[in-house]
């Protein structure tokens, strides 16, 4: 009986722990899991919310050499599925939460949000390093880059929102390929 | 602030010629292979 009660306080310590001790323990992550199963990848994520517009990559050339600013004029965010499980994005997705706001449940939304989808490549040595001009090497590189742009909180807000609508285009296509964001900052 | 999806994303744009490359900082060809 003893036994059995110990097995359980294991197992409940080891799902409410780090990713280090889930490694430790040979839990599976995410990408693990699914390549395990048949269940596709975005299966975990949440449902599609919205269908922001899209933009030609001749488009966004012409952009380029029309002179717009990366970091001012546009932001490049490239999604990537396995971002969030980096340990340095998660901290970075903890810091940034807690600067956003004091209330715990919005807290936790947009630490998620964040998670999900602000870590851009190259993070650390996970990505290839090739980039385009303009996208933030982190997503801590990319929210400061916001910061500077506006000094308005609401700013940090409106990027996780804008990141929110693009992960309903990403669900909606469910595809695997690499997904580039676009983001216009109106000043 | 307005979001943006970039059609074929970074993989489309990577794969799409010199023209796009000469855009692209510290560019290396074999990571873009499939």
């Amino acid at each position: 009986m003893r036994g059995g009660q110990t097995h359980r306080r294991l197992i409940r310590n080891i799902l409410s722990s780090s990713t280090l001790a889930r490694h430790y323990h040979h839990l599976p992550t995410m990408a693990e899991a699914t390549l395990a199963t048949d269940v596709p990848w975005y299966a975990g994520y949440p449902e599609v919310r919205s269908s922001p517009a899209t933009i030609t990559r001749s488009d966004l050339l012409n952009m380029i050499e029309a002179g717009k600013k990366p970091g001012v004029d546009y932001i490049l965010i490239d999604l990537r599925r396995t971002d969030h499980e980096v340990s340095n994005a998660c901290k970075k997705a903890r810091q940034y939460a807690d600067k956003c706001t004091s209330d715990r449940e919005e807290r936790y939304r947009v630490r998620s949000i964040f998670l999900l989808r602000a870590c851009t490549l190259p993070y650390q040595h996970c990505m290839p390093r090739s980039e385009l001009p303009g996208f933030p090497r982190s997503s801590g590189t990319a929210v400061s880059t916001l910061t500077k742009v506006s000094k308005e909180g609401s700013m940090l807000i409106g990027y996780f929102q804008a990141l929110l609508e693009v992960e309903g285009h990403v669900l909606q296509h469910g595809s695997q390929t690499i997904w580039t964001t676009v983001m216009r900052i109106k000043c | 602030m307005e979001s943006i999806v970039l059609l074929e994303g970074i993989k489309g744009w990577a794969t799409a010629g010199d023209e796009y490359n000469a855009k692209m900082q510290e560019y290396d060809a074999g990571i873009w292979k499939d």
